[in-house]
């Protein structure tokens, strides 16, 4: 879970995302490029650095799943300044991600995701304060503080032997191909003959296709243009730059092409 | 906005191979393979343009142009068994 998954758009204050649906949720419709998501505010939160009021699951590497709450998450910024461990402001950079707070003596440890390094800092009411000095270039994490017992050095061991036996089992097994890019045709055949939202789907790719269909008849040649540029349908070139948005385009001018008078900017070519 | 027109018109060929995946309608890999083939065939005479966010050739900026990829690798993936040596264009067809 993340505050907009981790990129501060902060879409609507304190409003948590996560592909997962938890209490209080509701849809935040995807668009041409971002998937759909849960997103909602949390009961009793509206103050700046709280944790969300969610239960959430994590899954780890040995294939356990748990179940924690609130008490248990705890927020994790993305490293701004490396030497000092200094994290991003709110409301600017990558954002906050919420994850499960695990003791490792005084809680404070770095780790990499991708390119991003993660510090886990504490939460003193509503500040947010991070240690200095250690060495963010340790993967996976290197606590500041952590003495590995022998225990935990055998158990680290086993887990890993663990996991190498089951890569060597799956790996040494067939993957079998279910279709076409790994998608299982024949289960959804079944969905569309059995769902109704299943068959809404199909239905409405089956509109889109003939819509489209019926609209363009060739792609358009010549630049493409910024995703504002006006496309002449009737001469099937030229863009133009309105300073307006597409949606308002569309509404007043369907169906004919914009005069050249109304345009701040024009290129390519029949427009 | 023939930016946006592409992307609707790569949106319906990924629409057009999945029904003719789930369906079988032969009018729905022939609109997808007919325009599958001619970005195919006409790709390098867009050029490559953009100002704002990194450059594409048919799409408004590089992210357009990698998802809208995604969505033609996809329905050439799933039009594939169908197509024939000849449709490569010079190219293995290979599934």
């Amino acid at each position: 879970m993340s505050d907009y998954l981790g990129y501060d758009h902060w879409r609507n204050p304190r409003q948590f995302s996560s592909c997962e649906r938890f209490g209080g949720a509701t849809v935040n419709e995807g668009t041409l490029l971002s998937s759909a998501l849960w997103g909602g505010t949390t009961e009793g939160d509206t103050e700046p650095n709280q944790v969300p009021k969610v239960r959430l699951r994590a899954a780890y590497l040995d294939g356990h799943v748990s179940s924690y709450g609130p008490e248990a998450l705890t927020g994790v910024k993305v490293i701004w300044k490396v030497d000092t461990g200094e994290p991003y402001p709110s409301g600017i950079g990558p954002g906050e991600f919420f994850i499960r707070e695990k003791r490792y003596g005084n809680h404070h440890f770095r780790f990499s995701i991708f390119n991003f390094q993660f510090s886990i800092c504490h939460r003193m009411g509503r500040q947010v304060g991070c240690r200095e000095g250690v060495n963010p270039l340790q993967f996976p994490f290197q606590h500041s503080n952590r003495i590995l017992w022998k225990g935990q050095f055998v158990k680290r061991w086993i887990t890993v032997g663990i996991l190498a036996w089951a890569t060597v089992s799956v790996q040494s097994s067939p993957i079998a191909e279910p279709g076409s890019r790994g998608v299982d045709w024949a289960k959804v055949k079944i969905r569309i003959e059995t769902q109704d939202w299943a068959r809404a789907i199909v239905s409405r790719m089956r509109t889109d296709v003939a819509t489209t269909q019926k609209r363009y008849a060739e792609p358009p040649l010549g630049e493409s243009g910024w995703f504002h540029d006006y496309y002449c349908p009737k001469t099937r070139g030229g863009w133009c730059l309105t300073g307006k948005s597409q949606r308002s385009i569309d509404a007043r001018d369907a169906g004919r092409c914009i005069t050249a008078a109304r345009m701040t900017m024009c290129g390519g070519g029949g427009s | 906005m023939a930016a946006a027109v592409h992307d609707e018109i790569i949106a319906a060929i990924h629409s057009a191979a999945i029904l003719h995946q789930i369906t079988g309608e032969a009018a729905y890999l022939d609109y997808a393979r007919g325009k599958l083939l001619w970005y195919a065939g006409h790709y390098e005479q867009y050029p490559p343009h953009g100002k704002h966010a990194g450059k594409g050739r048919i799409g408004a900026q590089s992210l357009d142009e990698a998802t809208q990829t995604v969505e033609l690798t996809e329905a050439y993936w799933d039009l594939c068994p169908a197509l024939s040596e000849d449709d490569g264009q010079g190219l293995p067809i290979s599934c």
